[in-house]
């Protein structure tokens, strides 16, 4: 079984594949995006910690400046309250 | 708060949606597992499958039943709809991506707090979309969501 596991995780995946061991994998969430994503070793991939909100971001470009995930799901609902009241939707 | 399941299976490909979940005027869902598999014959094929928020529902598909976990609950208040579909319109950015070969099953849970939410409002939720494919194959798609 290959199995990268921490503490403090927001998620869990699991893999079951005849071709393979079963892989099992934490995952970490984006504190600005809500995202999930499974940490890999080497990956090269450039993640990022937000000293602000104190947690880890998935380093999309859209989330290197600091939009709580709360504040960002209310402008989403405002946008769409906003829509539906002028008959967009 | 209410816990509930919704499972649908169709076939992957470009940008296909397997199943969204759409918010209701006033109660947003939280999913908190994905199981995604095919009970196609085993074959390889490689599928990029990615969850995204959507600001416009899709249209018509499948009208899916929402199961409570525990029967003695009320109906569910957020709409499961499988594809196909004509395809909501979604963000530019994922929450989740899965790379997965065919033959394989994949399992995502949350831990407690740290859901997929959805936003308030009939057009809004997320949905699981096969971004890319080397095949259309079946897709098997359970998700799971409190509200």
């Amino acid at each position: 079984m290959s199995a990268y596991r921490m503490g403090r995780a927001a998620g869990y995946i699991s893999i079951v594949s005849p071709d393979h061991a079963p892989i099992e994998r934490d995952t970490l969430q984006c504190v600005h995006c809500g995202g999930h994503w499974s940490l890999e070793p080497g990956s090269g991939k450039q993640r990022g910690f937000c000293m602000i909100c104190n947690g880890p971001h998935c380093g999309r470009p859209g989330c290197w400046n600091c939009v709580p995930l709360e504040k960002r799901l209310e402008e989403l609902e405002r946008r769409a309250a906003f829509a539906a009241a002028a008959g967009l939707q | 708060m209410g816990s509930y399941y919704g499972s649908h299976r169709t076939n992957a490909g470009t940008n296909l949606t397997i199943l969204a979940l759409e918010s209701s005027a006033s109660v947003v869902g939280k999913v908190h597992q994905l199981v995604i598999g095919s009970a196609a014959t085993p074959a390889d094929v490689a599928t990029r499958y990615e969850l995204i928020r959507h600001t416009t529902a899709g249209a018509s598909g499948t009208a899916v039943v929402e199961k409570p976990s525990d029967p003695q609950m009320a109906a569910a208040s957020c709409n499961l709809r499988g594809g196909t579909m004509t395809e909501p319109t979604y963000e530019a950015d994922f929450l989740l991506e899965v790379s997965l070969n065919q033959r394989a099953t994949y399992t995502w849970i949350a831990n407690p707090g740290r859901e997929f939410r959805t936003t308030v409002g009939t057009a809004n939720g997320v949905g699981l979309r096969s971004i890319s494919s080397g095949g259309t194959p079946q897709t098997s798609l359970t998700m799971a969501w409190d509200e």
